[in-house]
């Protein structure tokens, strides 16, 4: 076999250099969460040119769930004649919809008399739909963010004439963002002076929040939301909109909307025993984090064997080197063939029990010691008899650094020529003079694709040791009673995911539980947050050496990359064992992403034309066999062994039928054919 | 013209917000369910810390040994000399509706007369508003004590005791 060389990138672990000052934490940020007395909610209109300057915008204003005032505001350089038309369109609806006036303020009064005046005056809490953006709206100015908010904005909401000169207005701090992503933003007042703190001395203990609803329902949900979208899972019916159909009534039905989905937001939130302010819940893993902090869960701490001469770093540097995503990959593109849809049930909960991480998490201390001899033996010894042992998995918790000699492998290069290419990973033949770092799952499936036994140079395990003291219990959504002590959080999870009945409530428990749980399978491991700027790190991985970085990166809180190595690597084990044993009876997948594979079959088996294929038809043109129903349903029988929850509620096999094999009454099976359009987007598969 | 119910509302709830925000930052100063260590007296605009005890006007004066009745400007400083000789509490109550004044009405630098009458307008308007509210606190006072009475005496408390029509006169 001809080698091609290829570089390939591997990760490293990254630590700034000592930095001056403490480390800066976002000014106004309070842990805990306290209920805001006061909610403001506000939407604006763009205009639709590329300035998309602030036509109006319109507020209400709640005092717990009792509103209190509703109004328009209009941009500082909107018409006489538009203002005309907002004016009489209030006047109106005051008179016909309600007695408390709907007020028509400029954009200068709202902000001065509603705005500021809830924001400094009472413990308040400012709501939108895409916050950032209203945000922006409003402004009068803007200019780049500084420390924390440095990459971001700070945006200065008033000014002052000042002999002709416009002046920021210091007694109205401004408003600074900093954005994550497209759903995520970081959003805080800058600091203020002493006579605006004066005005908070009565409530000292809070802030005022900031509450993008689009963020907190992409946290409870797991989902991308847009503000339909979002109020149908909330199920919030929307109002008619005909009666008042033209833009200033639809922006009021806009808000009428938010308003509703923020209460049912926070009904849903405030479920959950936390003490996270809805503001900082981010995303489903916020959510997760925060339950561990309630738990008394904390980053794992490491006793290192002497005899491995290695530092915290080295151990994290080689994780980090060991770390690699979910295994995708096609074999049949372009061409329709007859395919069954299976997914492993709960993939990283799954291998996570099997491999008792949870026992690392509330563990005293994690022990780390060299195991070269014992995983050779293993390695060495493996069949898939092996696998199918659960206890078998418990033993995978050990990292190996192998010279790899043509043993299939997980990388991450650029297998296009185009050098602007992303690095992905794969798992492919592998051979490198130098020595690098795997999790042993990986290295059994190496082993189990190649028949070949890697050349292991050295191997440590890590091993739970004790419970740490201080674990409290908590109640799941205030209705799941979990211990952590007693309890697998991973098994109870999905558990409880599978003990919900029907209907709304369960339905939205069931999507809680899921999205929660696969964020903190391992992603909260390995969370890096980027930093605005540059510096001198030293890298721990492969090499140790010193570089300077354009932005150095900050471990998050609950940063073990051990943990992070190990749950993907595992879950391409599970992949490889059911593509070894389809591979054993003739069969072949036509993709596989992850925790799922779309294995090529038909009801009762038939040959399929494909240019080099191994089979024959009768005519000798290539083929491929499509394995018969029966066939497949032995591979997935195997899998049951290996199903670590309770039988009661979670029975059969691990390896399962995707809905895209059933008939839409789910009881009988259909017949699915899958064309992958597109090699690298699986997105594009086409289900008949 | 008459003045509409719909038009009355928009009159009281035109500045509710800022009465709200006022009244909340009193209940953060004092505390919530606040009520005079010596009295009855719950009303937020009444009541007010000294020396960490949450007393109402009229006790803080009386406590002082100084009179409990005040003069109240009934249409703002600046808009009229006419004061009104009332209780402490009732004063503070008062003052309190007219923050929700507009400016031009409460402020009226130049004394101008429509402004003048508005706030006249204004100040019956509160002094009504405020005599139901009182009305109704006090009607609960008594509804209360009447329990109270029936629980301690019996049902037929009220006519055990003989109560003359004339009795001061008699005497």
């Amino acid at each position: 076999m001809k080698v091609l060389p290829l570089p390939i990138a591997v990760r490293a672990y990254a630590v700034p250099k000592k930095r001056g000052g403490k480390q800066r934490s976002i000014k106004g940020s309070r842990k805990s969460y306290a209920k805001p007395d006061f909610v403001l909610f506000v939407a604006v209109q763009p205009s639709r040119d590329h300035s998309q300057r602030l036509l109006w915008g319109a507020y209400r204003v709640y005092e717990g769930e009792s509103f209190i005032e509703e109004g328009y505001f209009y941009g500082d350089d909107l018409p006489k004649a538009e203002i005309g038309r907002l004016r009489s369109y209030c006047t109106q609806n005051t008179q016909v919809q309600s007695n408390i006036p709907l007020r028509c303020l400029s954009r200068r009064v709202f902000l001065e008399k509603v705005f500021y005046a809830i924001a400094f005056q009472v413990r308040s809490a400012i709501v939108g739909f895409d916050l950032p953006f209203v945000m922006s709206r409003l402004a009068e100015r803007w200019s780049k963010g500084r420390g924390f908010y440095a990459g971001g904005f700070n945006f200065t909401m008033l000014t002052y004439d000042d002999n002709g000169v416009s002046k920021p207005d210091s007694f109205t701090p401004r408003v600074s963002i900093k954005s994550m992503d497209s759903q995520r933003a970081n959003i805080a007042f800058t600091s203020v002076r002493e006579t605006i703190r004066a005005k908070w001395k009565d409530f000292s203990d809070y802030r005022c929040q900031f509450i993008d609803a689009r963020t907190l329902a992409l946290a409870l949900t797991g989902d991308r939301q847009d503000l339909n979208s979002a109020c149908k899972v909330f199920g919030i019916s929307l109002p008619d909109v005909s009666a008042e159909n033209d833009e200033i009534g639809e922006l009021r039905n806009n808000l009428a909307k938010i308003n509703d989905l923020y209460f049912s937001l926070i009904a849903e939130y405030e479920k959950h025993p936390i003490d996270l302010p809805p503001g900082r819940a981010f995303s489903s893993a916020s959510i997760g984090k925060a339950y561990f902090r309630k738990m008394g869960i904390r980053r794992p701490q490491m006793h290192i064997d002497k005899g491995l001469k290695a530092s915290l770093n080295d151990i994290y540097g080689w994780a980090m080197s060991a770390y690699f995503g979910g295994r995708t990959e096609t074999r049949i593109t372009k061409v329709e063939v007859p395919v069954v849809y299976l997914d492993f049930r709960s993939m990283y909960p799954t291998v996570n029990v099997l491999m008792g991480i949870w026992d690392f998490l509330r563990a005293k201390e994690i022990e780390v010691a060299d195991c070269t001899q014992r995983a050779k033996e293993v390695v060495n010894g493996v069949t898939r008899a092996d696998l199918f042992n659960p206890l078998f998995w418990k033993g995978l918790t050990v990292l190996v650094e192998l010279r790899p000699d043509s043993d299939i492998l997980p990388m991450r290069a650029r297998f296009t020529n185009s050098p602007s290419a992303p690095f992905t990973t794969a798992l492919n033949p592998l051979k490198s003079e130098k020595p690098m770092w795997f999790t042993l799952a990986d290295v059994i499936t190496s082993k189990l694709l190649t028949g070949k036994t890697p050349e292991i140079i050295r191997a440590i395990r890590f091993l739970p040791v004790g419970i740490k003291t201080g674990l409290n219990k908590v109640r799941l959504r205030g209705s799941i009673d979990f211990c952590p002590i007693e309890d697998d959080f991973f098994k109870l999870a999905v558990e409880e995911k599978y003990k919900q009945g029907e209907g709304s409530e369960a339905e939205r428990l069931k999507r809680f539980l899921k999205t929660m749980v696969n964020s903190i399978c391992y992603g909260i491991f390995v969370e890096l947050n980027r930093q605005e700027e540059s510096g001198e790190v030293s890298v721990y991985g492969l090499e140790k050496f010193y570089t300077d970085v354009e932005h150095v990166e900050l471990p998050g809180k609950f940063f073990f990359p051990p943990l992070a190595a190990l749950t993907p690597g595992a879950a391409r084990l599970m992949l490889a064992l059911a593509e070894v044993e389809l591979i054993d009876i003739g069969g072949t997948y036509s993709f596989m992403d992850t925790d799922s594979l779309a294995i090529i079959s038909a009801p009762l088996g038939e040959l399929i034309p494909m240019p080099g294929g191994k089979e024959r038809l009768q005519d000798g043109s290539e083929a491929i066999r499509a394995i018969s129903w029966l066939e497949l349903e032995g591979i997935r029988k195997k899998f049951e062994c290996l199903n670590p929850y309770d039988q009661n509620f979670i029975s059969g096999s691990i390896l399962r039928l995707e809905d895209e094999n059933l008939r839409l009454d789910r009881n009988s099976r259909r017949r699915s054919r899958a064309a992958l359009l597109l090699r690298r987007l699986l997105k594009k598969i086409c289900f008949v | 013209m008459s003045f509409s119910s719909n038009q009355f509302m928009r009159f009281q709830k035109a500045n509710m917000l800022r009465r709200r925000i006022r009244l909340k930052r009193k209940e953060y100063r004092i505390g919530k369910d606040a009520k005079c260590e010596y009295c009855p007296e719950t009303d937020l605009r009444a009541l007010d810390k000294f020396d960490g005890a949450v007393l109402c006007r009229n006790c803080r004066l009386t406590q002082a040994g100084k009179s409990v009745i005040e003069r109240h400007h009934f249409s703002g400083r600046n808009n009229d000399e006419f004061l009104l000789a009332i209780p402490a509490n009732e004063h503070a109550v008062l003052s309190d509706y007219q923050q929700d004044w507009p400016e031009e009405t409460m402020k009226n630098p130049h004394r101008k007369i429509l402004p003048e009458i508005a706030a006249w307008l204004r100040a019956i308007g509160d002094f009504e508003k405020h005599v139901i509210e009182r009305s109704g606190t006090q009607a609960e006072r008594l509804e209360r004590l009447s329990k109270k009475l029936e629980k301690r005496f019996g049902s037929n408390w009220d006519k055990d005791i003989e109560i003359e029509d004339n009795e001061e006169n008699d005497k």
